[in-house]
């Protein structure tokens, strides 16, 4: 059995990762292949900043909560396992502001400690007059990725996983797949210990300027541009985020910038995660789609690698029921 | 009196931020701090610089929070100006955990820091030993960074800093209308007041930028508070002991119940082992005397035995001070006026 996988981000890493973990035992000729123009440090999932935070409102999409929370909860099962380092992987509490109240999001009770925020931290952030605290989890690419790479030992293909975020138009069209253009400003503030995001709902996710303290530097961003393929940094963009985060955070005019990256959040309406057999000529083979996780990849992709090893275990039980057993030509 | 010339001795958090205090209340004054030590090699550059009060036994709760909620406030706007990272000064959020339920659920302190509330269920899932334990966000006071910028400020309005070693009180009365008596542990021989004694602290400092959250045990032994470039790992309280020398075993004890509270730390880097001497005292000194000797009058104002709540209520305890110090000026200006007449 060869699966391909096509994507080296975090999607196609883990999903691989989730697929070789289940079924490695049980198939004994199991080849996964990752296939992709980028590897670690060089995907969209190395630049951001790894903070497990999903959208405001899930609209409705109650399953891509659940995957949500599943990603939580297996992430915390890891924090205190020797591998938590290597994997990137710590606990963080912060702020989120708004200039209104908001409805609570679906995922406060999968969180720490969600609470409203008290008047007088509400006077830390002038401007913002509600907002929440909780403990969440970060998980930095740059250290997830290889820890990814490394647990699942390697070894015509039967099973295609298409993993491949941003580019998976190119593979086959999907119009609803659309950048949604980030870029961030890496600093040294090492006395921020808490993240800090702000929303301004009417320009919507992410175009708003939010802090997030890694374990090395501290990530500055707040743009979210849909439509926009552009992987350039842009000095209007930098000064942006670079006036509106010192404005939340006086203190932040004191660190030292040490980088700037842009990249493509792969943004759906919804994320991609289905079945599909594709035929060229007398070949086939299965198709699993897993992308289109917009800017919510690291807090969903457990979730979603659990959920295409459950269609790769589908597509076994079917091979397994085929008669009689040809092998015929793989794609 | 044109301008009172004041000496502060002691050079850690307690004598320079009462000699500031001083120069903002008495602008007139002439501040000297003389201290054999200055930062990084006083005693408050070993502490981790949290502000979670110490309880004394014998000073009255409402003027421990008042210290304290000076402290906090003072502290609070200067974490949230740019002068925050050369101050040292940063919000951490963490927890206080216990292995059994305390009396008292509701310290003194919990409507001061910023929102205090009980652990849930989930949360208490990270510590399987403890069974209760509350949340809150606190301020951190990063030594050498905090001393460095008081000193800044105060050679900004003039004082001086001297480096000396002052046996007696008494050196001074020749040079200077009044003494502030800020020598911490140093008391115990200077004045000889025999009811400071230290509490020995032995805490790791080590390198693990990854932990972002303060966690303390209830019991004060065992407790890890990350600073700005390092995480401090403790400790140990030991009454009655003098010594400085880091204690190998201790080292090792610190580091193993710290590791139970926080897997993660095995993987930290770097550890430096350092020792202070907490002030101890029931109640924190902060008084004014006058001392006698052959007819000749020595204006004092104590300020020492904060022990293990030095940073929480520093600048409270200097404010009073320093009112203190304004009650000497007028003691003098009026004996002053009175010689003239």
């Amino acid at each position: 059995m060869r699966v391909a996988i096509i994507g080296a981000g975090v999607i196609g890493l883990s999903s691989a990762l989730c697929i070789h973990e289940q079924f490695h035992g049980l198939v004994p000729s199991l080849e996964l292949e990752v296939y992709a123009d980028h590897f670690t440090p060089h995907t969209t999932s190395d630049g951001a900043a790894g903070l497990w935070q999903p959208y405001l409102s899930d609209h409705g999409n109650l399953q891509e909560t659940l995957w949500n929370k599943e990603t939580f909860d297996y992430l915390l099962g890891h924090l205190h396992s020797p591998a938590a380092k290597e994997m990137g992987l710590f606990l963080i509490s912060g702020y989120n502001l708004f200039t209104e109240p908001v409805p609570d999001p679906s995922w406060k009770n999968i969180v720490l400690g969600f609470r409203n925020l008290t008047p007088k931290e509400l006077e830390l952030f002038p401007g913002y007059s509600y907002g929440w605290f909780n403990t969440a989890l970060m998980l930095e690419g740059r250290s997830y990725l290889p820890w990814l790479t490394n647990r699942r030992g390697r070894d015509g293909v039967d099973v295609v996983l298409n993993c491949s975020g941003m580019r998976a138009g190119e593979l086959q069209p999907d119009p609803e797949l659309q950048p949604g253009r980030g870029q961030v400003i890496k600093v040294l503030a090492p006395w921020v210990k808490h993240f800090i995001i702000t929303h301004d709902l009417k320009s919507g996710i992410y175009n708003s300027p939010y802090v997030i303290p890694g374990s090395e530097f501290t990530v500055l961003g707040g743009i979210y541009q849909h439509g926009n393929w552009s992987e350039e940094n842009s000095a209007k963009d930098h000064k942006f985020i670079w006036d509106s985060c010192c404005r939340l955070l006086p203190a932040l005019q004191k660190a030292k910038i040490v980088g700037e990256w842009s990249g493509l959040r792969p943004a759906r309406p919804s994320v991609r995660l289905e079945r599909e057999s594709v035929r060229l000529g007398n070949v086939q083979a299965e198709v699993i789609h897993n992308y289109g996780h917009g800017g919510f990849g690291i807090t969903i992709h457990w979730g979603c690698a659990m959920a295409a090893a459950r269609l790769f275990g589908t597509i076994l039980q079917e091979k397994k029921q085929q008669l009689p057993r040809a092998p015929g030509p793989r794609l | 009196m044109a301008s009172p010339k004041v000496a502060v001795v002691g050079a850690g958090v307690i004598g320079l931020s009462t000699a500031l205090c001083i120069t903002e209340t008495c602008p007139s004054c002439s501040v000297t701090v003389l201290s054999d030590q200055f930062s990084p090699n006083t005693t408050s550059d070993v502490a981790a610089g949290m502000l979670i009060p110490h309880t004394y036994p014998d000073t009255p709760i409402h003027r421990q929070k008042q210290w304290f909620r000076e402290t906090f406030t003072y502290l609070f706007a200067i974490s949230n100006s740019a002068d925050a990272s050369e101050a040292g000064i940063h919000l951490v959020s963490g927890w206080q955990i216990f292995k059994s339920t305390p009396k008292e659920e509701l310290p003194f302190w919990s409507d001061i820091v910023l929102g205090f509330r009980p652990m849930s269920e989930a949360e208490l899932q990270k510590f399987p030993q403890h069974q209760f334990g509350q949340a809150f966000t606190t301020l951190k006071c990063d030594c050498p960074p905090y001393l460095l910028w008081l000193e800044k400020r105060l050679k900004a309005t003039g004082a001086q800093m001297s480096t000396r070693r002052v046996a007696d009180l008494w050196e001074l009365h020749s040079e200077y209308d009044i003494v502030v008596n800020c020598a911490g542990v140093g008391a115990h021989q200077l004045v000889g007041d025999k009811e400071l004694f230290p509490v020995r602290g032995q805490v790791l400092k080590v390198h693990a930028p990854w932990v972002k959250h303060f966690i303390r045990d209830g019991d004060g032994l065992t407790y890890i508070y990350p600073g700005i470039h390092r995480v401090t790992l403790g400790g140990t309280r030991e009454k009655g002991s003098w010594s400085l020398s880091p204690d190998p075993g201790a080292t090792r004890d610190i580091f193993d119940r710290c590791c139970s509270l926080e897997p993660s730390l095995r993987a930290a880097q770097g550890m430096e082992v350092k020792v202070g001497l907490r002030p101890s005292r029931q109640c924190v000194r902060v008084q004014r005397e006058i001392l006698s000797q052959g007819g000749v009058k020595l204006l004092v104002v104590h300020n020492y035995g904060h022990g293990a709540g030095g940073f929480s209520v520093h600048r409270g305890t200097a404010k009073e001070a320093a009112q203190l110090v304004g009650e000497c000026i007028s003691a003098l200006q009026g004996s002053s006026s009175r010689a003239k007449l």
